[in-house]
């Protein structure tokens, strides 16, 4: 049965290793049954974040506040609640897949005999029926990574937590996953994941939340963050005819100009910009030969809220603060 | 406690397979019969095998025929230097006088020492027969006095050559069980950190309870090992019968049950004490082809060398101070007990104490996980691990 109170609230975290801010004063609650996206580049703190939720590193200040199906507060998430798939991932590639994820299904509470029926049943919906009493070892890596997202979700969690859910599958897996992710919400599965494949994230999470060095920098629904940004609607235009930017940025509604090269520019347009006087304005200029419209995607929210495509990364070295 | 129980179980049977362990059983039977029935067939072979020495003693040694050596005599020494060249004669003897003697031979001969045995039995006679003297008058001569050891009455048993063989297999028993154990530790522990297992797991159960298990599991294997050992240990003695009939069963009979029961509590709970040390280290390597901690990983043999020196001084204060500190208690006190030496009591808080010891040791080694665990690519340095032991 699904809680209506936020099943997890964060407060004021924090945690620093050595010289690094991993993570800064960051505060968000998690709605029952949402899938939640925690997005950022890397060394943003992501990692820190879900590792302190699963009690593997400990706060250096703030509270994780998770309401337990026992009804009482807990300051990590319980083993038989939680889903978890790390990013550091790996199974034992030495041992049959059956058996370990019966293994696995028994650490995180089941029975034996549950553990055995819930992990046939997800082989069989993975399409490795036939592999189940194959070494690991044997598998492609898309086979393996299905083990491991199996080993992670074969006790029907209450709360999942997948880091990099889609990394290692074609396209066609990238699919089966985001089904499957989609299918844990209409059971009650409270997920918080975190992901690189945009365009994934953007068709399955219900909010956002984006980190830059350790802090919140947006947080919402796609469509809020779409909203909250000055120019929200990308309109490419072609023209048959030398290109004046400063006469398009002069436009109304345009809040930026971006020469693509030749005859072709790029118009960010604001929320109120006016299209239907805005092509009219144009069609007073140089003959236009097509023209684009598109709404801002996560992918350019994401690289906007992060200041752009960056070098290397100072990344936090994942060991207590004082060591 | 089933969380414990499910590491455990999983982590024996990983490094345990049924079939390989007959297999290697029954290959071990094979080449142990291999091997005793080739030696028999060597023996048989000496035994068979004699060579034909011909001997020239105008001093009259009078040589008896030695043990794969018969002696010919020989009048004609040119023809018999002749059959030495031709090898039908394996060696010509001279005896030139009773202290000196020549030998021809044509190629190194095997049977040198049985000859100089031979040899020096003959001179020996032969020179009490110029004195005068029979064989047994010069035993009399040169047999010692008899020493009549009369043990106090409030002494304790005296310690038979049994009791001495019993203690030195301890140790041996001992150095089986700990190093059998050990490469497991290395290859399982530092192997999960690079496979990566580790980070779901500890999600799932206390990282206490997981180094619990692993400790526990492969203390088993080290056992599993011992159990291996004294079979073949048995089996060996009994193949050799060696033992029919002489009074070192009997005297290993006589040993008190709690000799016993003492001895198998030491080889249980020393291997314990080692295996939480070995997962602790362990915990800190990241490749265990590369690290400079490997070497401490040879540390228990320690206790083993130091209870072999101090084998024969149960007594001595060093020996009685070993027997209480627990990385050397496992291997000193059954010693102590097996020879009289140490009794219940100081046998139970030695015990006692070697068990709190272990406690802490998989307490710290615990810590020493939940830390280095997420340490992927590199080792903490010394500094880094003695902060992490005293983390709360």
């Amino acid at each position: 049965m699904v809680s209506e109170k936020p099943p997890l609230r964060v407060e004021g975290l924090r945690k620093s290793f050595a010289t690094v801010q991993a993570v800064d004063d960051l505060s968000f609650e998690l709605q029952p049954g949402e899938i939640f996206a925690l997005l950022g580049p890397n060394g943003a703190g992501k990692t820190t974040t879900v590792r302190m939720l699963t009690g593997l590193v400990l706060p250096d200040a703030g509270t994780i506040r998770y309401e337990g199906l026992d009804g009482q507060a807990h300051a990590r998430i319980p083993a038989a609640e939680l889903g978890y798939l790390p990013e550091e991932r790996g199974l034992y590639l030495d041992q049959t897949v059956l058996r370990q994820l019966v293994y696995f299904g028994c650490l995180r509470g089941l029975d034996r005999r549950a553990a055995e029926a819930s992990a046939r049943k997800g082989l069989e919906r993975v399409g490795l029926t036939d592999r189940a009493k194959e070494k690991v070892s044997t598998l492609s890596k898309g086979n393996q990574q299905k083990v491991q997202l199996l080993a992670a979700l074969l006790h029907k969690p209450r709360f999942a937590i997948l880091d990099e859910p889609f990394s290692g599958f074609d396209p066609v897996n990238q699919e089966l996953a985001l089904d499957w992710i989609r299918e844990l919400r209409e059971a009650g599965t409270t997920v918080l994941l975190s992901a690189h494949q945009m365009p994934l994230v953007e068709r399955l999470a219900d909010r956002v939340l984006l980190l830059d060095h350790g802090r919140k920098v947006r947080f919402g629904s796609v469509a809020e963050l779409r909203s909250g940004e000055v120019a929200n609607r990308k309109l490419t235009l072609a023209f048959q005819g030398p290109i004046d930017d400063v006469v398009l940025k002069a436009l109304p509604g345009v809040v930026a100009v971006e020469v693509l090269g030749g005859d072709r520019a790029a118009l960010l347009l604001s929320g109120e910009a006016d299209l239907n006087a805005l092509l009219a304005k144009l069609a007073q200029g140089p003959r236009l030969a097509q023209v684009t419209s598109e709404v801002v995607d996560l992918h350019e929210i994401y690289l906007r809220a992060v200041g752009g495509p960056r070098g290397s990364e100072k990344e936090a070295a994942c060991v207590p603060s004082g060591l | 406690m089933r969380a414990l129980w499910l590491v455990t179980v999983w982590e024996f049977r990983r490094y345990f397979k049924w079939k390989q362990e007959l297999m290697g059983l029954l290959a071990g039977i094979l080449v142990g019969g291999l091997f005793m029935g080739g030696s028999a067939l060597v023996t048989r072979t000496k035994a068979r095998q004699r060579a034909v020495v011909g001997v020239v003693d105008p001093v009259g040694l009078g040589l008896q025929s030695a043990k794969g050596i018969t002696f010919e005599a020989v009048t004609d020494s040119i023809a018999a230097e002749a059959r030495v060249g031709k090898g039908t004669l394996a060696g010509l003897l001279t005896v030139e006088s009773s202290d000196s003697v020549r030998l021809l031979v044509a190629k190194d001969p095997p049977w040198q020492k049985e000859l100089e045995q031979a040899l020096a039995k003959a001179r020996l006679a032969w020179k009490l027969r110029e004195r005068g003297l029979s064989p047994a008058e010069f035993e009399g001569l040169v047999k010692p006095p008899t020493l009549n050891v009369v043990r106090h009455a409030e002494g304790r048993p005296a310690v038979g050559q049994a009791r001495m063989i019993a203690g030195i297999s301890i140790l041996a028993i001992q150095l089986m069980a700990v190093m059998g154990c050990f490469a497991l530790f290395f290859t399982n522990i530092t192997g999960e950190k690079q496979a990566r297992v580790t980070e779901q797991l500890v999600t799932a159960i206390p990282a206490q309870t997981w180094m619990d298990g692993k400790i526990l599991a492969f203390s088993l294997h080290g056992l599993k090992s011992v159990v291996t050992l004294v079979f073949w240990g048995l089996l060996a003695a009994l193949g050799a019968l060696r033992f029919a009939g002489s009074p070192i069963l009997a005297d290993l009979g006589a040993l008190s049950p709690f000799a016993w029961i003492g001895a198998l509590s030491f080889i249980v709970l020393g291997l314990l004490f080692w295996s939480a040390f070995y997962a602790g280290l362990a915990a800190t390597i990241d490749d265990p082809n590369h690290s400079a901690r490997s070497s401490v990983m040879l540390l228990p043999i320690m206790p083993v060398v130091f209870s072999m020196m101090l084998l024969k001084l149960p007594d001595a204060l060093l020996s009685r101070v070993l027997s209480w500190f627990p990385i050397t208690s496992m291997g000193m006190m059954p010693l102590r007990v097996v020879q009289g030496s140490a009794g219940p009591w100081e046998a139970l808080g030695s015990a006692l104490l070697l068990l709190g010891s272990f406690l802490v040791l998989r307490r710290l080694a615990g810590r020493v996980f939940s830390t280095s665990m997420l340490l992927y690519g590199q080792e903490p340095s010394w500094g880094n691990i003695w902060r992490m032991l005293r983390a709360r």
